[in-house]
């Protein structure tokens, strides 16, 4: 049951219950979450999904979390995984229905303004990466984390997040120079 | 290209991308929804355990969201108690109901489809209980029914995070080898329960107790046009009350999208016999709604279809029905 809430919330995050933390985090996190879910994946609508999903399941882990930064980076590790497993289910689809790969569904608004500066070939290289260099990017200078926190939500070493994103940057150089 | 350039990028890549305005509610309900169905799991595991008899559970597994599981994460913030070391859950199932779809095999061995209604205790989207009707040929039209041996049940559906399924049988003899007709039974079964939620599940690996049967596993769905009845009378569906005016639906395979629809009287008597031309030909399958008015009484609704070869009739299906 959804607990009612005390009229003067407590502000120590070690005092939220497991329905206030949601609450909470909701407000700041949310929407850079989703944001963070379509870059990885490409679909919007998905990206909403995966992201409630990430919030239902920290509301089950806050007992043991009961901290901010924690369950903030609970949370991005959380979209980052289920992002990278939808992916992989997705593959998996594709490669037994052979099916075509799918328009980009990604709004394209920013067709028209960034084709310019290149921006939407950008992104779309991005897309083409290898999951995890594109994890490493997109955690590093979207999110803007640190090398460590981007190991930490990767669940990998600070090395694996230097050379992924080091050869992330190559192949993009690569791949827009030989467009030119 | 700078990584300012790229940060732009980013920045300007999802400026558009909005969130629902209903998205923390529905976190919400999902949490709630999410806290009943560990209870359910508790109650079923341990009703599970109450019937192990001879080293054989009964264990329904179902997945109960169609979420992608998560990949483990690292130990500092993963792994949440599961569901069996919560003893103290003492909630009764609420039982809730789903109409499902299920294959049968039928006349001219071919695979026909029922919606039927099934009741769900310990949630799930009922894929066990569609695949426990499909197994037993338990449909409306009596000219429909197993292509599976009398006494097999379903053990446990399982999907692995490759998405790829697994039905486990048992009551069967570990030799049984399925015919593929009998095989494809329970994939258009299962599969078509899960489309029915958005979700398509690239393969079905069929076990009897555990153990793969013969065949190239995992499963996926053989061509429609080699294993489904040339005509489905989809509805009204065998022994279903009508009103006087009712939709017939049908859908098919056949040359030229043209099928027939006989209505025959309780004497057996011809009442009407029309031509019903189907949205698209053979070889892909076509459907038709045709409004129908008849005076109260019982009708057998007959759909055929008329052979190019030699002008006989094919693929009839029928449902006797009550107009009232």
């Amino acid at each position: 049951v959804w607990s009612v809430h005390p009229a003067v919330p407590a502000d120590e995050p070690g005092q939220w219950t497991a329905d206030e933390a949601v609450t909470r985090l909701f407000a700041t996190q949310y929407r850079p979450l989703v944001r963070l879910a379509t870059l990885l994946l490409r679909d919007p609508g998905q990206a909403e999904e995966l992201t409630q999903d990430a919030f239902v399941a920290l509301h089950q882990k806050w007992g043991r979390l009961r901290d901010h930064e924690r369950a903030v980076a609970y949370l991005r590790q959380t979209v980052a995984n289920r992002a990278r497993s939808a992916l992989r289910h997705r593959n998996v689809v594709d490669r037994f229905l052979r099916r075509a790969v799918e328009p980009d569904p990604m709004p394209s608004a920013e067709a028209g303004a960034l084709a310019a500066q290149g921006g939407a070939e950008l992104l779309a290289a991005v897309r083409r990466l290898p999951t995890r260099q594109r994890e490493a990017l997109v955690l590093r200078y979207y999110l803007d984390l640190s090398e460590a926190q981007t190991a930490g939500v990767m669940g990998v070493s600070v090395g694996a997040v230097k050379s992924h994103t080091a050869r992330a940057l190559v192949a993009l150089r690569r791949h827009l120079g030989e467009e030119r | 290209m700078s990584v300012q350039r790229l940060r732009s990028a980013f920045e300007e890549g999802v400026a558009g991308v909005g969130v629902a305005p209903d998205a923390l509610p529905a976190i919400q309900a999902k949490v709630r929804r999410r806290a009943r169905q560990r209870q359910r799991l508790t109650v079923a595991l341990a009703g599970a355990a109450a019937v192990a008899i001879g080293g054989t559970a009964v264990l329904l597994v179902t997945r109960p969201t169609p979420v992608p599981p998560p990949v483990i994460a690292p130990p500092t913030v993963d792994s949440s108690p599961s569901p069996q070391s919560s003893p103290t859950a003492t909630a009764t199932p609420v039982p809730t109901t789903a109409r499902v779809p299920v294959y049968f095999g039928g006349p001219g061995e071919r695979l026909f489809r029922e919606y039927v209604t099934v009741t769900i205790l310990y949630g799930g989207n009922g894929d066990f209980q569609a695949l426990d009707r499909s197994l037993r040929g338990d449909a409306d039209d009596p000219d429909y029914g197993t292509r599976w041996p009398a006494g097999a049940r379903v053990q446990a559906t399982t999907q692995g995070p490759d998405g790829m399924a697994t039905i486990d049988l048992t009551g069967l003899p570990a030799s049984t080898v399925p015919d593929p007709l009998a095989v494809q039974q329970l994939v258009y079964t299962y599969t078509a329960v899960w489309a029915e939620q958005g979700i398509q599940v690239p393969g079905v690996r069929i076990t009897i107790d555990g153990v793969p049967v013969p065949g190239a596993q995992p499963f996926t769905r053989a061509s429609s046009v080699d294993t489904l009845a040339p005509l489905w009378l989809i509805s009204p569906q065998q022994g279903a009350s009508v009103s006087r005016t009712f939709d017939v639906h049908l859908a098919g395979s056949v040359f030229e999208a043209a099928a027939r629809l006989r209505v025959r009287d309780a004497g057996g008597a011809v009442v009407r016999d029309d031509q019903v031309m189907l949205s698209i030909g053979a070889p892909s399958r076509g459907e038709a709604h045709l409004s129908l008015t008849l005076p109260p009484g019982t009708y057998t609704l007959e759909a055929y279809f008329v052979s190019q070869a030699d002008g006989s009739e094919r693929g009839l299906d029928d449902h006797t029905i009550t107009v009232s």
